[in-house]
């Protein structure tokens, strides 16, 4: 019972130190940004990064980036309904605010691109883009982007000198364009 | 104050531990009451564990006033199963079910407060989701974030950033 009673002063002694938990702004920035690089790239664009002026902070970060993550919860809810991916292309009817996003992350970036997966919507305007500005670029998705040419493919994916993993599912690609991988 | 801890004590038992054993660890939520611990969650725990290394392990009851009675069990919980290598989707699933997004919260800062990463990633998992395409104002009221952008900083921004898509879900006001 002596024990408890100490125990209970030493709690109160502590509390009158520290009663509340901290406010979300007092917290270290980078568990705030544990949480953020966790979200979607669209989400990190045009919710996140305007929530206020730390939050905005964080996501100036270059190396807040360096992931890119275009695939989506509207991607996936059409997914479940339609099996075949090139009904899905048409039905998804391309946003053109995603290329733009897209593009707007890998600015962000600054040259410090790992990793980028992207559904449906890269085009070959896109892929040079990223292919211009992401040399240091590792793994590269791009599921279902069938308005890829090969002649863009090509041209693009000779630039990624570190390029370790590809994946390009679904895509309207030939052999030849599987080639130029290879060789590079 | 002491028969008070007591009583509470009695009425919650809240772990079977035998009393005369040295080893278990006691935690003393904010609102003074005591959880006995095996000194294996109090690994799980850096912040506790490191003021019982600094006390060479004489202290083992450990005042944690930032961390509510409400709140210390889910902890525990998590810390148990972590240590018995339960942690699976399925459980997790079910953990997250049973909190709303208050207690998510205040969980995350307890498991900050803690210093427990494994359910610090968990957490920030979880609440990535559940701000996930949320509009701007949805999240800071989830977090209770005061807009300290000047109104024509944030017009600045936005305008910036007008060519987004806005395609977000409706603002959810159900907490939970």
């Amino acid at each position: 019972l002596t024990k408890m009673a100490s125990c209970s002063i030493a709690a109160k002694e502590a509390e009158a130190e520290s009663t509340m938990l901290p406010n979300w702004l007092d917290l270290p920035g980078d568990i705030t940004r544990n949480i953020l690089e966790r979200l979607s790239t669209v989400e990190i664009v045009t919710s996140a990064c305007l929530v206020c002026p730390l939050w905005w902070n964080i996501c100036k970060d270059p190396l807040m980036w360096h992931t890119i993550n275009m695939t989506n919860v509207r991607c996936l809810f059409y997914k479940n309904h339609f099996e075949n991916p090139t009904t899905f292309s048409l039905l998804y009817n391309n946003h053109p605010e995603d290329l733009k996003v897209c593009r707007y992350a890998v600015e962000r970036s600054c040259g410090h691109l790992i990793d980028i997966n992207i559904e449906y919507f890269a085009n070959d305007d896109l892929l040079e883009y990223i292919s211009e500005n992401g040399s240091n670029l590792r793994t590269m998705q791009l599921l279902n982007c069938i308005d890829i040419s090969d002649k863009g493919f090509s041209e693009g994916v000779r630039k990624f000198s570190q390029l370790e993993k590809l994946d390009i599912s679904y895509c309207n690609l030939s052999k030849d364009s599987l080639e130029v991988v290879g060789r590079s | 104050m002491a028969e008070e801890v007591s009583s509470q004590m009695n009425s919650l038992s809240i772990s079977e531990t035998n009393p005369s054993s040295s080893a278990t660890i006691s935690l003393v939520s904010g609102d003074d009451i005591v959880f006995k611990v095996e000194p294996t969650i109090a690994k799980e725990m850096e912040t506790v564990q490191s003021f019982i290394d600094e006390t060479d392990g004489k202290i083992t009851t450990i005042p944690l006033p930032n961390i509510s009675s409400h709140d210390l069990p889910y902890v525990i919980e998590y810390c148990e199963k972590s240590i018995a290598g339960k942690i699976t989707k399925e459980f997790e699933a079910e953990f997250v079910k049973k909190l709303n997004n208050e207690e998510v919260k205040e969980l995350f800062l307890a498991a900050n407060y803690l210093n427990i990463k494994k359910l610090l990633d968990f957490l920030s998992q979880v609440i990535a989701d559940r701000i996930a395409n949320k509009s701007v104002e949805y999240v800071r009221r989830y977090f209770g974030i005061e807009n300290d952008f000047t109104p024509e900083e944030e017009a600045k921004l936005r305008e910036e950033l007008a060519w987004t898509f806005t395609g977000v879900d409706p603002d959810d006001e159900d907490e939970n």
